[in-house]
Order: C-alpha cells, then sequence, then structure tokens
C-alpha cells in the first residue's frame, strides 16, 4: 500500500472517457421527453453541477466547523477548497439554469424561488470570500470563515427546499413534473453525477494543493522579513 | 439538437475544462516559486 501513489494521468484519462461517454449518452441515445422534447437533455448537464455544488458547500461547512473544533489548518483549506469548488458549480448552475428557463419560460430569469435562493446562496459565498480577503492574520481568518460559513449554509437547503416552500416553475423529479425519466435517462444522468463527481474529486485536491502550497510561500516569505 | 442543449453542455465543459486547465497551472507556478525561495 505504501507504494501505492496517486497517478493524475491515469485519473483523468479515466475521468475523460468516462465523461464522453456520459455526454454521448446524455445527448444522443436517452429518448426526447415528451413534454419537453429535446430541450430535457439541459438537465443532463444542469443537475450534476447542481448536485456537487451542493456537496462542495456541505463539505466546506463540515471541514469548517472540524477546523473550529481542532484548529488544524488542513481543514480550514478543505474547506475554503469547497467554498471555490461550490462557487463554481453554483455558477454553472445558475447560468445554465437561466438558459434551460430562456428555452421552457421563454425569459433567462423571473425570479422564480428557486432561481432567486440560488442566487442568494452564491451571493452568500461571493460573501464568504470577501470576508477571507478582508481579514489579515491566518487563525483569525479561518476561525471567522469557519464561523461565516455555517450561517451562509443555511441559505443550501434554503434553495433546495424552495420549490417546496413557495410556488414554483422549477420542475421537480419526485412528482415527475415535465420530466417523467425513462430507465435510459436515469442512467444518463447517474452516469453525468459519477463522472461530474470524478472531476470534483481531482479538482478539490488540486485546489487544497493549491492552498497548502500558498501557506507555505507565505510563511516563507514572513521569515525573509 | 437544440441550440440551448449545445449552449449549456458547452458551458459545463468549457467551465471544467478551464478550471483543470487554471488549477494545474496555479499549482505549477506555486511550485517554481516555492523551489526558487527554497535555493534562496
Amino acid at each position: 500500500m505504501e507504494n501505492m501513489e496517486f497517478r493524475e494521468d491515469i485519473y483523468l484519462g479515466f475521468t475523460a472517457v468516462l465523461s464522453a461517454l456520459a455526454s454521448y449518452y446524455a445527448l444522443f441515445l436517452t429518448p426526447a421527453d415528451v413534454e419537453m422534447g429535446e430541450l430535457v437533455r439541459i438537465f443532463y448537464f444542469h443537475l450534476p453541477p447542481a448536485i456537487i455544488c451542493y456537496a462542495a458547500l456541505l463539505l466546506s461547512v463540515a471541514t469548517g466547523l472540524i477546523y473550529i473544533k481542532t484548529k488544524d489548518y488542513r481543514y480550514d483549506a478543505v474547506s475554503e477548497s469547497g467554498a471555490l469548488l461550490g462557487l463554481v458549480y453554483g455558477l454553472v448552475t445558475l447560468i445554465g439554469g437561466a438558459i434551460w428557463a430562456n428555452a421552457t419560460w421563454g425569459v433567462y430569469w423571473n425570479w422564480d424561488p428557486r432561481e432567486t435562493t440560488t442566487l442568494i446562496l452564491w451571493f452568500a459565498y461571493l460573501g464568504y470570500f470577501l470576508l477571507r480577503m478582508s481579514v489579515e492574520n491566518p487563525e483569525r481568518r479561518a476561525s471567522s470563515a469557519a464561523i461565516f460559513n455555517v450561517l451562509a449554509f443555511l441559505t443550501v437547503p434554503l434553495s433546495y427546499a424552495s420549490f417546496i416552500l413557495w410556488p414554483s416553475l422549477h420542475p421537480r423529479l419526485s412528482e415527475g413534473g415535465g420530466l417523467g425519466l425513462t430507465p435510459s435517462m436515469v442512467q444518463a444522468l447517474v452516469m453525468n453525477i459519477i463522472a461530474g463527481l470524478f472531476i470534483f474529486g481531482y479538482l478539490l485536491k488540486k485546489t487544497y494543493d493549491r492552498r497548502l502550497k500558498l501557506d507555505s510561500l507565505d510563511s516563507l516569505l514572513r521569515e525573509g522579513e | 439538437m437544440p441550440i440551448d442543449v449545445l449552449e449549456v453542455f458547452a458551458l459545463y465543459w468549457v467551465t471544467m475544462i478551464g478550471f483543470v486547465a487554471w488549477i494545474i497551472k496555479a499549482n505549477v507556478d506555486l511550485e517554481k516559486k516555492l523551489n526558487k525561495k527554497g535555493e534562496q
């Protein structure tokens, strides 16, 4: 086991093949939806980033809380990396959702509860990074960011449950509202979620590595002063 | 295939590939800086 090392080239190659297969399946092999027609294919590239956004932010808040308890900077690094990826995946979800909204509802943005609460989520985590940038002391920065993260994370269940709490046009899987998925549609969706998680895993590791290198560089610069 | 499907597909993949490329470059650049500092 000690000789096992992370082979980045193999991991990325496998992820690329899996992603290509998942995309091909979603674009060309799944049937069109009875109500939405071909537009349903947007779903395969909209739901995976939305799920990964929520997962990244859950990881971020959990590791932020572990940082508060342990004061181990590695947890703060994971927390920051998760929040950054949550922001990126959130942006893809928001813009992709707006394109889908325009195709089905005729407008890019109509302040639907799901759109609005996800936008609030995105700005809450933008605030998280503004807070990090504004605090100089590393320990205070990590602690205040972890506390802010708990507050910002409240927007995640709000975004998730928004279409239950308020009337919404957003399609819902549970009641089949416009999305009665066939088995091949579910397979395509699962494949794209798994492929997306592989990419997320890689991005999380590299974002975490970058943060650790930034910390090392920062301490070297401080020593030199 | 509707253009909207291709737009969302392109948005997702351009962002993912772009982020992968950026993070690899950022790590390589930082590694170089660290090595340079270490030598000094």
